[in-house]
């Protein structure tokens, strides 16, 4: 079971969990980190964000960089940031699974104003 | 955007972040204007995360600082501003008083207006005060609870 203090930590749009999840289907330089995060999570990330989150995620061996080309240099998952981000998707799941099964249970309410 | 206008918006950065992603940071700033200016949200965004940056750098944030190093930090950073304040206060105190006996009707527009921003600046620095206590506080109480004080009274 996910320890309930880290639990809390996890929000779908978090930035670290953004940028991990962009880089589990490839390595990618910032820009295009920005891009794809825009496309699969409709957040678009402030330039300061997303390298203040690489910083702490690179300091933390969840990613690592690669060779630079020119200015950009692309960042890539280590197999720790792989199960950083499987952890993090479990905690995330575990409020889904939650929520649904709470939902499937829960009469419907009509609306207030509204006729049954 | 300019170079130049790049290579300022850096200067929020402390020196050491900026020698690892300075250049990594002003080629994506390149790429999200081309030759357009910078919008307003990601100017704030990049003047918070530079201050965050800076407070990393100072051991007063980040998650590798300890609750220990993070409460002497900010005790540290609220003596220094208090002792600021205090010894600035005694200065506009010891020579702004009855200034205007001294200064001619036709001549007290300068002196007002920089008595007005003595005023300006002592009360924003009464809010850094205030806020390195609110930040320290917490953090004093957390090194506490865990054991701190026999690690500060420890030779």
């Amino acid at each position: 079971m996910p320890d309930q203090k880290q639990a809390r930590q996890v929000r779908a749009n978090d930035p670290p969990l953004l940028i991990l999840t962009s880089l589990a289907s490839g390595a990618k330089h910032g820009y295009a980190l920005l891009q794809d995060i825009e496309g699969f999570a409709d957040v678009q990330l402030g330039p300061g964000t997303l390298y203040g989150a690489i910083g702490r995620l690179e300091q933390r061996g969840l990613i690592e960089s690669l060779a630079a080309s020119g200015r950009t240099r692309p960042y890539r998952l280590t197999p720790v940031g792989r199960e950083a981000l499987e952890a993090m998707l479990g905690e995330l799941r575990a409020i889904v699974d939650e929520a649904s099964t709470r939902l499937r249970v829960a009469p419907r309410v009509a609306p207030v104003g509204g006729h049954a | 955007m300019s170079a130049h206008k790049r290579s300022l918006w850096l200067r929020c950065y402390p020196p050491a972040w900026r020698a690892r992603y300075g250049e990594e940071l002003e080629g994506l700033l390149a790429e999200m204007t081309g030759d357009g200016r910078l919008g307003w949200r990601a100017r704030r965004d990049l003047v918070w995360a530079g201050f965050s940056e800076r407070l990393r750098g100072c051991g007063l944030a980040g998650d590798g600082v300890p609750p220990g190093g993070q409460a002497k930090a900010g005790m540290l950073l609220v003596l220094c501003a208090w002792t600021l304040f205090v010894v600035g206060g005694v200065a506009v105190q010891r020579f702004s008083e009855h200034w205007q006996d001294f200064a001619p009707a036709s001549a007290r527009a300068l002196p007002s207006g920089a008595f007005q921003a003595l005023l300006i600046a002592a009360l924003i620095g009464s809010a850094l005060v205030l806020a390195g206590g609110a930040f320290a506080l917490p953090r004093l109480l957390a090194f506490l609870r865990s054991g701190g004080w026999s690690e500060i009274r420890r030779p």
